[in-house]
């Protein structure tokens, strides 16, 4: 990186917090981002206005049957199929007795809290870190890799080169340590990459485990793993 | 294994919602919550649509917009992220983004340059609301600070912003260079700045 260049990159950070710079030229602004402290404290301070800016936008009442017609969108996608929920549990953990676990897991999956990193580099950097971390626990399958670090209150997952889960089936992430797997939530790749803050601490575990499985979840892994760590 | 429930409230009943209750909100969605979802297009439904349709002259596509921001809400509920601004600056830049991208892929659905400035001109300032909710409060600060840039400074900012065009057709449609362009966008997101920051102390 020449010092003109980055002079130039610097001078479009304006334009690209404010999506006005041409797709071609993002990548490259991102990819600078990463390495530039200078850079990326200019893209912290504009973008702080740019992601109120559109609020400058006057109010609209909404046109008829609106909200009626976003429902029945959602409860379609939501409807159960009649393939997903009859999905046996697949063995590669042992399964013992069903009880407080299966609440437990319940709760799990709804604390789970999947942050959008799509042009977020801070999260590309918080990724970065966390796989570097010597306690991590870490993860692969297929060419990605993903690792799980204790934070305040709670553990983050990451994860890097991931797919998109095959049609409308999530990700879902397993602690190993336990009786049973307990979930960590249901995730969706973005870009490849993956931040998920859950709300479970790493205590008593010694593994992690990510499978495919139907929209919304599983109580109980029903897919071998695509990433597991050793 | 110790976890942290989650806290499944329905506090956000209170229209002036704070970022408390964005999260309280979010959660419930996470819960796949109905009644979450209609609250939250009954609280921002508005604003998402006034958004869309600034930038879409089209109201049916505006509506298509809005529609799809609420159903990327419900899908994805953990892409907010309270620590980077409130629910309503969330969905109303999703809006922004979507209609942007409809814009990009459809030239001649284009506002002129004239029209939006018109309206930016006119309408921004005014004080929505004086029962002043945190929501109207945060709006009414954006809309006052955009109102109060020097014209050319708001003018490439609306014409990038919600004219979807990218710095290079500001400067070919405002016959500046394009350092020019570059510059005037900086220095009115740096002005923006300032003057929410005051508006904040005042």
């Amino acid at each position: 990186m020449t010092e003109e260049r980055h002079e130039e990159l610097k001078a479009l950070i304006a334009p690209y917090v404010l999506g006005a710079v041409p797709l071609e030229d993002e990548e490259e602004i991102r990819t600078h981002l990463l390495s530039c402290e200078e850079c990326m404290r200019e893209a912290d301070e504009l973008s702080a206005v740019s992601a109120t800016l559109a609020l400058a936008a006057e109010p609209k009442p909404l046109p008829q049957g609106f909200a009626e017609n976003v429902l029945a969108i959602v409860r379609d996608e939501t409807a159960p199929g009649p393939a997903p929920a009859a999905r046996p549990a697949r063995r590669w953990f042992s399964l013992p007795a069903f009880g407080i676990a299966a609440l437990l897991i319940v709760a799990a999956v709804l604390s789970g809290v999947l942050v959008n990193v799509v042009g977020d580099l801070r999260a590309e950097r918080r990724i970065t870190a966390a796989l570097l971390r010597t306690d991590a626990i870490r993860l692969a399958g297929g060419g990605a890799v993903a690792a799980v670090v204790q934070e305040d209150g709670g553990s983050l997952f990451v994860a890097r080169d991931l797919p998109g889960a095959p049609g409308d089936d999530v990700y879902q992430l397993w602690f190993l340590g336990s009786e049973r797997p307990v979930s960590g939530g249901t995730f969706e790749a973005s870009d490849g990459r993956v931040e998920l803050r859950t709300g479970m601490s790493l205590d008593g575990v010694t593994g992690a485990a990510v499978t495919i499985e139907p929209p919304g979840g599983s109580r109980q892994p029903t897919s071998d793993p695509v990433l597991s760590s050793a | 294994m110790p976890f942290k429930a989650s806290l499944v409230s329905h506090e956000y009943d209170d229209r002036t919602m704070d970022r408390r209750s964005d999260t309280l909100l979010v959660q419930s969605l996470m819960a796949r919550d109905e009644d979450a979802l209609r609250t939250a297009i009954d609280t921002y439904g508005r604003l998402v649509f006034g958004v869309a349709s600034r930038i879409l002259g089209e109201a049916s596509l505006a509506e298509e917009v809005a529609q799809d921001t609420f159903v990327a809400l419900w899908r994805r509920p953990g892409a907010f992220d309270p620590a980077r601004g409130s629910l309503q600056s969330f969905l109303a830049g999703v809006a922004r983004n979507k209609a942007v991208d409809v814009v990009r892929r459809e030239e001649s659905l284009r506002r002129t340059k004239e029209s939006l400035k018109a309206e930016f001109e006119t309408t921004a300032g005014e004080v929505t609301d004086p029962s002043a909710s945190a929501d109207i409060e945060e709006r009414d600060a954006v809309a006052g600070a955009l109102a109060k840039l020097s014209s050319l400074q708001r003018e490439a900012i609306v014409l990038a912003y919600f004219g979807g065009r990218t710095y290079r057709e500001v400067a070919t449609e405002l016959g500046i260079p394009e350092g020019t362009a570059k510059t005037r966008l900086r220095d009115g997101l740096i002005r923006l700045r300032e003057l929410m920051t005051s508006t904040k102390e005042s």
